[in-house]
C-alpha cells in the first residue's frame, strides 16, 4: 500500500475510480474560516442542546466520541473546544471542493457533503501522470485553493475506492492505491465489517459463518453468497473482486426524503413559537425541493419533547406539492393534532417524502388549486430573492411577529451582506 | 474570520458559553479570537469545565430611516 508501489501503475484499459474524502470535514471548515484553531482539539456540534458530529484528529486523541450530547461532553472532555455546525458554510465549501473535482474529470459523482467519486479511467493519458501524481495533484489543488485537506483511495470499484480512502488515513500522504498486486493484502487486512455496506449486525452474522475479513468472504462461491444475503452480497464480492458493478454516474438521484428540523435554544410548548418554527423548516425544505425541480406526495411532522419522546405523523397529499403556503396548511393541521399544551417540547421538524419530478408529474383533469401557477411563481421568486439578498430575507407563514424569531440568524456568514 | 462567499477577513464575536444543568451561561465575548482561546485554556485549568464557542459574524444592516448602515452581530 506504499505509495512508492503506484508509481508504475497506469489504466491499461481498465476503468478505475477516486474515492475523495475530506478529512473531518466540519472541523476542516471551520477550521478555514478560522485558522486559529488549526492544531487545537476541536469538536463541531450540531447545537447548544444537541451532540459532537465532528472532531479533529486531536479530539479523537482526547477520546471524545462520536455523538456524545455537549452538556456530556464539556464535562468529559474539557480541553476540547465545542464549536456549533454552521451547514451552509459547510455546503459552499464543498461545492468549491466538488468544483475542483469535476476540473479534471468528467464523471464525478458527489456522493455526500464531502465524498464524491471520480472517474480516473483514461485521466492517466489525458494528463500524463500515474495515479499517484495525479491523486497528489488534486490534493495539493484542494488544500491551495480551498484549504481543504483530503484523502485518496483510488482501485478498479466503489468499495476497493473506499477501503483504499480508509486505509490510506493512516499514510503520511494519505493517497492509496489498491491494484491487483495490493488488492489481495488489502483485503486479508480488512476486517469484514470494516468493509462498504456491511454494517455490525451483518457483519455479525458472517462472523457466524466464519468469515473474518474481507478475503475471506470473496473465497465464498456465489451461489453461497446470493443464498445468504441477495443480490446486494453478490455485488459487494463483484466489487471487493474489483469488478466495478455500480458505475459512477452524473445524474442526480432524488433523494428518498428532504428533511429540516432543529432544537430550539429554549424548551418551549407555545404553539405559536412551535408555528414559526416549523415555518422555517418547510421553507428550508421547499427550497431544496425547488431545486430539485421536485413536489412531494407525503408530508411528515416530527415533535420532540423534552424528554426525547419522539411524535411523528404523516399525511398523504392528494395532489403532489412544492409551495411553502401550501405545506403550512397542512403541516399546521398535523402540528394541531399532535399538540399538547401541556408537553415541552425540545425540537420541531418536517419531512417531504415520495417525489414526483415536475416534468413527470401528471395532470389532473380537475384542478383544485387555481393559484397553482401564481404559487409556482411566487415560490421561484422567493428564490430568487434570498439567493440576492441572503438566506431568511423573506419569512412565510409567520402567524405572530411577537413570538422571538431565535433560529436562521445565528450561523450564517450570508447573512453578512 | 473568512466570509465564506467572498474570503475576505471579516470580524466576528466570539462567546464563550457554559453549558450546565441544560443552561447557558454567557462567560465571556470577544472580537479577538486568540484572546477567546487564552480564555478558554484558563477557563479550563481553572474550573475543569468545557465550553462551547459560538462564533457570531458581523452583519450589515442597512437603516432606511437613517439612510445609514449599521453593524452588529
Amino acid at each position: 500500500m506504499s505509495s512508492d508501489k503506484t508509481y508504475h501503475l497506469s489504466s491499461n484499459g481498465k476503468n478505475y475510480i477516486a474515492l475523495i474524502d475530506c478529512d473531518s470535514f466540519f472541523v476542516s471548515c471551520e477550521r478555514k474560516l478560522n485558522p486559529e484553531l488549526k492544531g487545537l482539539p476541536v469538536s463541531v456540534v450540531s447545537g447548544e442542546r444537541g451532540c459532537v458530529i465532528a472532531r479533529s484528529r486531536e479530539a479523537k486523541a482526547l477520546g471524545v466520541p462520536m455523538g456524545i450530547p455537549l452538556f456530556q461532553a464539556v464535562e468529559k472532555f474539557p480541553e476540547c473546544l465545542y464549536i456549533p455546525a454552521n451547514h451552509y458554510a459547510y455546503t459552499i465549501i464543498s461545492h468549491s471542493v466538488m468544483d475542483i473535482l469535476k476540473s479534471y474529470s468528467p464523471n464525478v459523482q458527489v456522493y455526500s457533503i464531502d465524498e464524491a467519486f471520480v472517474d480516473f479511467t483514461g485521466l492517466t493519458r489525458l494528463y500524463k501522470k500515474n495515479f499517484f501524481k495525479l491523486a497528489l495533484e488534486i490534493q495539493e489543488k484542494i488544500a491551495n485553493e480551498v484549504d481543504i485537506p483530503v484523502t485518496i483511495g483510488v482501485s478498479t470499484s466503489k468499495t476497493l475506492a473506499k477501503l483504499a480512502s480508509d486505509k490510506a488515513k493512516n499514510t503520511n500522504n494519505r493517497i492509496a492505491f489498491a491494484g491487483h498486486l495490493t488488492r489481495i493484502e488489502l483485503l486479508k487486512r480488512t476486517e469484514i465489517d470494516e468493509v462498504w455496506g456491511i454494517g455490525r449486525r451483518l457483519g455479525v452474522k458472517l462472523r457466524g459463518y466464519g468469515i473474518k475479513t474481507a478475503y475471506d468472504f470473496i473465497q465464498r462461491d456465489d451461489a453461497w453468497v446470493q443464498k445468504r444475503f441477495g443480490k446486494n452480497g453478490l455485488t459487494t464480492k463483484s466489487e471487493l473482486l474489483g469488478i466495478m458493478v455500480s458505475p459512477i454516474t452524473n445524474e442526480i438521484e432524488l433523494p428518498k426524503s428532504i428533511s429540516d428540523t432543529k432544537s430550539f435554544l429554549e424548551f418551549s410548548s407555545d404553539l405559536n413559537f412551535l408555528r414559526n418554527e416549523l415555518s422555517i423548516h418547510i421553507h428550508s425544505c421547499c427550497k431544496r425541493l425547488r431545486k430539485i425541480d421536485c413536489k412531494c406526495n407525503t408530508i411528515g411532522v416530527i415533535l420532540k419533547t423534552k424528554d426525547f419522546k419522539t411524535y411523528y405523523e404523516k399525511i398523504n397529499l392528494e395532489s403532489p406539492l412544492d409551495f411553502e403556503f401550501d405545506i403550512s396548511k397542512i403541516a399546521f393541521e398535523i402540528l394541531d393534532k399532535m399538540y399538547n399544551p401541556q408537553i415541552l417540547y425540545r425540537s420541531i421538524g418536517i419531512v417531504f417524502e415520495d417525489f414526483n419530478k415536475n416534468s413527470e408529474t401528471q395532470l389532473t383533469l380537475f384542478e383544485q388549486n387555481p393559484n397553482k401557477e401564481k404559487n409556482e411563481k411566487l415560490g421561484k421568486s422567493l428564490d430568487i430573492l434570498e439567493q440576492k439578498f441572503g438566506r431568511n430575507i423573506v419569512r412565510t407563514g409567520f402567524i405572530d411577529k411577537n413570538v422571538p424569531f431565535k433560529q436562521g440568524f445565528l450561523t450564517s456568514p450570508q447573512d453578512v451582506n | 474570520m473568512l466570509d465564506v462567499r467572498t474570503g475576505e477577513q471579516i470580524e466576528a464575536l466570539y462567546r464563550m458559553v457554559e453549558i450546565s444543568g441544560g443552561k447557558r451561561i454567557d462567560k465571556f465575548s470577544t472580537t479577538d479570537i486568540s484572546r477567546a482561546l487564552r480564555f478558554h485554556k484558563w477557563y479550563v485549568k481553572r474550573y475543569k469545565r468545557g465550553l462551547y464557542m459560538e462564533i457570531l459574524p458581523q452583519k450589515k444592516v442597512y437603516d432606511w430611516r437613517e439612510k445609514k448602515v449599521n453593524y452588529e452581530f
